[in-house]
């Protein structure tokens, strides 16, 4: 996983790239603490870049979504492409979450 | 439940511990043909607190006395009368149980062809005389320790592929046998195929059968996030708990909504299993199923096209959202009607221009592959051979593949 932070007055843009997958779970801990502590309203999961993603990533973003409805902070996965948007697809998390296409 | 939960994985202590004491306990030979130096280098040993040593005076007498028992470690003279050290070496490198018995050579023959010719024999190591104590002994106890650790490594490999070996069998057995799909034709005229391959380190993948009664009969395709022991225990989780669910077979929407509960609340944050659950009325010719995000199943309708469509399977994946309610679908399934389910090991595969098959990939395959007089065996032999090819040397992911046809008739 290939990550970059970027936070702005309208929240904060976490951009992933390249893949998603088991290996990543200890990196992706650290980006959620960045939504826990609440310094943001709003939360945009970028993955225009991201080429697939497994199961355990599914699960990852899942738990991103948690994080942020726990935290009250508004959440948004941005451009899904391929296999990603498929796997998003078929899996209905746009009935959870917002994802712009 | 929004916390990322994984144990770092350690190997057990045992594996580990106590080289050092157990060491002393090593049974070494120590050869030479001089009865001198086999006490001076069995005093030396003895100083140092080990207690288990053999003696030979040259090298058919070393032998003999290795074949009577094998030692842990041989220290070696080159020199010998009858067999020389260098013909040991050849000896016991050319036999399977003897072929990584540490060597350690002690000569006063020091020339580079020397050494090289001991090492290529099969020599560990070389100590040159005369012996000195603490060399030899420091060397002696880093061939032991690799012994032992090489000995405790490989006996819980081998516990450990023996175990899983146990499980991947548990999980064949969930599976239908063939004997009981023949039954399943002859009472219910319905024709399955069923392709079950947990992986070499098992894995998540699941399906089954369940009769209801005359004219019903559920069966279902999971599979579990993630890989190895943790996804095959889970299988077995799911099993036991469908197993209490007969009331809910005849209801696949009602069943996912409540299995989705029950797995929200043991699996791990962030773990997940994608399920087709499908009830076949056989007397209505209908088939009621529910989806949470597995492959989309290919079904094919007689009398039309001679190609597979693909239903849809999207769904929430189980155990991800406490309280999601799963929708049922209806669709017709009378005489011919064929359908096949699978994992996405099958699709999660490159064609030979490197391109993953795909749903729509499959869908092609499956309609060129399973035509009107292809036996089920056939269609199934020929996608799992495509597999095989397309994973090349990969080790690949649980592999599961069921085929249905319904065989009964109606009238209109």
């Amino acid at each position: 996983m290939k990550d970059s932070v970027t936070a702005t007055d309208d929240g904060l843009t976490i951009t992933l790239a390249d893949k998603l997958t088991f290996e990543d779970h200890t990196n992706f801990r650290d980006l959620l603490r960045l939504i826990e502590n609440k310094e943001h309203k709003n939360c945009r999961f970028d993955l225009h870049g991201l080429q697939t993603i497994d199961s355990a990533g599914l699960g990852m973003l899942m738990i991103a979504f948690e994080t942020a409805e726990k935290a009250g902070v508004n959440f948004q996965i941005y451009k899904p492409g391929g296999q990603v948007k498929q796997l998003l697809d078929i899996s209905e998390f746009d009935k959870v979450m917002t994802i712009v296409s | 439940m929004n916390e990322l939960r994984h144990t770092t994985p350690h190997p057990s202590e045992n594996v580990l511990s106590n080289e050092t004491s157990s060491i002393l306990d090593a049974d070494i030979l120590i050869v030479d043909d001089s009865a001198l130096i086999r006490e001076l280098i069995g005093a030396f040993l003895q100083s140092a607190g080990y207690t288990n040593l053999r003696f030979a005076k040259d090298g058919q007498n070393a032998l003999d006395l290795i074949a009577e028992s094998k030692p842990d470690l041989v220290i070696l003279d080159l020199e010998m009368p009858i067999m020389d050290g260098f013909q040991v070496c050849k000896n016991l490198r050319a036999q399977p149980e003897t072929k990584n018995l540490p060597i350690l050579i002690q000569s006063g023959r020091d020339t580079a062809t020397d050494l090289t010719k001991a090492f290529n024999f099969g020599a560990t190591d070389m100590v040159l005389k005369p012996v000195k104590k603490y060399e030899i002994l420091a060397r002696i106890k880093v061939h032991l320790e690799n012994q032992i650790l090489v000995k405790k490594l490989t006996a819980y490999h081998t516990r450990v592929a023996s175990e899983l070996e146990q499980a991947r069998r548990l999980q064949l057995d969930i599976c239908p046998t063939k004997d009981e799909l023949k039954n399943y034709l002859a009472n219910y005229n319905l024709d399955f195929g069923w392709h079950y391959e947990p992986s070499s380190e098992i894995g998540g993948d699941i399906g089954g059968l369940f009769p209801i009664d005359k004219n019903k009969i559920a069966f279902y395709i999971a599979d579990f996030s993630g890989h190895g022991v943790a996804a095959a225990l889970n299988t077995f989780r799911l099993q036991s708990w469908l197993a209490s669910a007969k009331d809910l077979y005849k209801y696949p929407d009602k069943l996912l909504s409540e299995l989705n509960n029950f797995l929200h609340e043991n699996l791990a944050s962030g773990s997940y299993a994608t399920m087709l659950f499908f009830c076949l009325d056989i007397k209505k010719g209908e088939l009621i199923y529910s989806a949470a995000g597995s492959q989309p199943p290919l079904i094919h309708y007689p009398d039309t096209s001679d190609e597979f469509e693909l239903l849809s399977s999207k769904g929430m994946p189980l155990g991800l959202r406490c309280g999601w309610e799963y929708k049922a679908a209806k669709i017709d399934f009378k005489q011919n009607t064929r359908m096949m389910i699978y994992s996405d090991a099958l699709i999660e595969v490159k064609n030979p221009e490197g391109n993953f098959i795909g749903d729509e990939g499959m869908r092609t395959e499956v309609s060129q592959t399973w035509e009107k007089q292809t036996s089920h065996e056939k269609t199934i032999s020929k996608l799992v051979e495509n597999f095989r090819e397309r994973v090349g040397d990969e080790e690949p992911d649980d592999l599961t593949i069921i085929c249905l046809e319904n065989l009964n008739e109606y009238s209109n």
